[in-house]
């Protein structure tokens, strides 16, 4: 992770405010998301922020709604989540501070229909007529 | 439509997925400023809410605020939540016409009294009876105080209908008035803007089916998640605002640098809303960032706040034929009292009485005051 | 109901209007029957050049006395602060030359928004410090009069709403902006019947004098 170098008082501001969340999650498991939409941070200042933060290990691609890009910080816990398409005019680009981006957790009501889809292919399956030898 | 079936089950169907609601949920909870946790409580809250029946009046109108909502980009998230409601009566979108319109209006008000919520665009004439429009040979007021009167809340869209709009611009013709001049008494939300921001329409629909009540409001009952801001504030052109670097014409050098435009008329500074943020056309952009100036069409009386392309400081009033004006009677009348002031020395002069101290035998006068 | 807007509306609508005409009427009048007055022909030869003496003391009056200076350095400072500081802000901050752009049709470069602000700071405080040696030397609060005061809370209150305004002090922007131009239009009207019509009546009562120190010579 890079110092940040004549980083505005707005990204140094911000690296403060991901600090605090860090500590929280470190110390009661919670998490929490900033939304910098609706900063009004110049791109040489959006720049220096993702500079500071640097790049981390995972990097992840959700396709609904159109697509959500989740990277990976140098900071553990701390993760970029970007929207484009249709998706992108309601939210910004955000900093969420977890252990996993939320987005990326399979939701615990698919997993029924998961599962009936499986059992809809192994019962097709089994009702196919086994070739003789 | 089939009114037991739940928002999740109604989403699966139209093809968006489960991690898609929970994603447009939480961008709805940001945008509502709620905590970060409020998205997954929102979708559940969502996923339980029941069909909310909503009758919508159209007065004096344009349909633009139909259409911002009904004409966004496919798939729109605008329309997860639209067509999770009820809309039990709409002129523009409803198929049925006529008396049968008119009876799905009252069904749904004898159905659902006190729980249907009311959405409102356009102004409500009040001139001469209400005559300037009708529906159904019902006047606008009419039709707005007998609907209103068994609905949970109101929900003005528009700046028509929250602070009169064009129909109430001077001269204001037809005696057009908002909302919320009309009705008391009721819970009543405020959406202005022209058209509003289809966000925020389905924002605060969502918090209201979510919740059961209405988000924090303004001081002119908008709500504060979208218009706690004003444009100005959030403007990406905000800097050169304050180095004063300002665009002095459409196509000069300032403009094309992407100047701040408020020589050109920007209503920023004095307008509250999200489009700096939003922005419009599935987040292309938004007035300021296409090079024209805010109109402040959030605002109330925004057609009559002294023309669109005058600079927010500048005088709403012609200045300079007044002053020429004043110049001109101040300069009379002062040189009238000059004047006045001359002729009473020169009386006070001219009898002032001449003392004679004395004469010589020559007769000559020897001292004259 | 809509609050804010309305009083904004008015007070650089109709408002402004009404408080123009006031002020270039007044100021006119106040002018005219000034210079038309008319004074004493003066029957003596003068030894000196009384044209020269009113254009001199024009431009020395703007100075301090010898030795005032050190001995009332926060008057003169102060004085000098918020006179030059007043006419930086109102004549070169981009929204106001708008203003003089829709009365006199020509308008000029402004400076960057952080400078006008900076400068209204110093404005302020001068004015402030001008207050405080008001009150509290025996002398000067024993010359002033209720008028002085007011006065100076015309003077102030614009320029302090203006700078809150500007910097998103307060509930609200526009209810500020109101409150700035409302004190505007307020001063615009006392200006000709106060001791504020001082910034055009200088050159007069200057000029008058320095022709009667300029005469040198006995004047009947």
């Amino acid at each position: 992770m890079n110092r940040p170098e004549n980083a505005s008082s707005a990204v140094e501001a911000l690296l403060c405010e991901v600090r605090v969340a860090l500590r929280r999650l470190a110390e009661a498991a919670e998490p929490t998301t900033i939304d910098l939409g609706p900063l009004p941070l110049s791109p040489a200042e959006f720049t220096a922020l993702e500079r500071a933060l640097g790049e981390g290990e995972v990097t992840a691609r959700l396709d609904a709604l159109g697509t959500t890009s989740v990277r990976e910080t140098a900071v553990p816990g701390v993760w970029w989540v970007t929207h484009d398409g249709c998706a992108g005019r309601v939210a910004g680009p955000q900093l969420e501070v977890a252990r996993w981006p939320a987005l990326l957790e399979t939701p615990a009501e698919t997993l029924r229909s998961g599962l009936a889809s499986l059992d809809a292919l192994l019962d097709a399956s089994q009702e196919r007529p086994t070739p003789m030898n | 439509m089939d009114k037991g079936m739940s928002l999740a089950s109604r989403l699966g169907e139209a093809g968006i997925s489960r991690r898609a609601f929970l994603k447009y949920c939480g961008m709805l909870a940001a945008s509502l400023g709620l905590p970060t946790a409020a998205g997954r409580t929102l979708a559940e809250a969502l996923d339980a809410a029941p069909r909310q029946s909503v009758i919508w009046l159209s007065f004096q109108e344009c349909t633009g605020c139909t259409e911002s909502l009904t004409r966004a980009h496919a798939p729109t998230l605008e329309s997860l939540i639209f067509d999770h409601v009820s809309l039990d009566y709409h002129h523009t979108l409803q198929a049925a016409a006529g008396e049968a319109a008119e009876r799905a209006r009252h069904e749904a008000m004898e159905r659902h009294a006190g729980e249907y919520l009311v959405l409102v665009d356009g102004s409500i004439p009040v001139r001469d009876g209400g005559v300037y429009s009708t529906i159904a040979g019902v006047t606008n007021l009419q039709m707005l105080q007998e609907t209103a009167r068994d609905a949970a809340a109101l929900v003005a869209i528009g700046s028509c209908a929250a602070f009169g709009g064009l129909p109430m611009a001077d001269p204001n013709p037809t005696g057009a008035a908002p909302v919320g001049d009309l009705v008391r008494g009721k819970p009543l939300i405020n959406l202005p803007g022209c058209p509003p921001i289809p966000a925020s329409i389905t924002g605060v629909l969502a918090h209201y089916l979510a919740y059961g009540r209405l988000p924090e409001l303004d001081h002119l009952g908008r709500p504060k998640a979208f218009f706690g801001e004003s444009i100005h504030d959030r403007c990406y052109r905000r800097p050169f605002y304050d180095q004063g670097l300002f665009a002095r014409g459409f196509d000069d050098e300032g403009a094309r640098k992407g100047w701040c435009l408020y020589l050109l008329g920007c209503k920023g500074p004095t307008t509250h809303n999200a489009c700096a943020v939003t922005k419009w056309n599935d987040g292309t952009s938004f007035p300021i960032e296409a090079g024209h100036p805010c109109l402040g069409c959030s605002e109330p009386r925004f057609w009559d706040a002294g023309g669109f392309y005058r600079a927010l400081s500048a005088p709403t009033g012609e200045p300079a034929p007044v002053a020429v004006a004043g110049l001109a009677v101040g300069a009379v009348a002062g040189a009238a009292a000059g004047f006045r002031h001359r002729r009473t020395r020169a009386a006070a002069n001219a009898a002032r009485p001449t003392v004679e101290l004395g004469r010589d035998a020559t007769g000559n006068e020897e001292e004259r005051s | 109901m809509n609050g804010a807007m309305d009083w904004l509306l008015w007070a650089k609508g109709p408002g402004f209007q009404i408080a123009l005409t006031v002020f270039f009427v007044g100021m006119a009048f106040q002018l005219a029957s000034i210079l038309l007055a008319g004074r004493k022909t003066d029957l003596s030869e003068p030894r000196g050049n009384p044209a020269a003496g009113g254009r001199r003391l024009l431009w020395r009056r703007m100075l301090p006395p010898p030795g005032m200076l050190e001995r009332a350095p926060a008057t003169y400072v102060a004085g000098y602060l918020f006179h030059v500081g007043i006419a930086v802000v109102l004549l070169l901050s981009a929204p106001h030359i708008e203003i003089f752009h829709a009365l006199l049709g020509i308008g000029w470069p402004g400076l960057p928004t952080a400078l006008i602000d900076a400068v209204t700071v110093v404005t302020l405080l001068a004015l402030f410090v001008l207050l405080y040696t008001r009150l509290t030397d025996p002398v000067r609060r024993f010359l002033a009069r209720p008028e002085d005061y007011v006065v100076w809370a015309l003077t102030v209150v614009p320029i302090l709403t203006g700078w809150l305004a500007v910097n998103r002090f307060g509930p609200s922007y526009t209810g500020m902006l109101a409150a700035h131009v409302l004190s505007v239009d307020l001063l615009l009207v006392a200006f000709p019947f106060t001791k504020l019509g001082h910034a055009l009546t200088l050159f007069t009562s200057r000029w008058y004098q320095g022709t009667i120190l300029g005469h040198k010579g006995v004047q009947p």
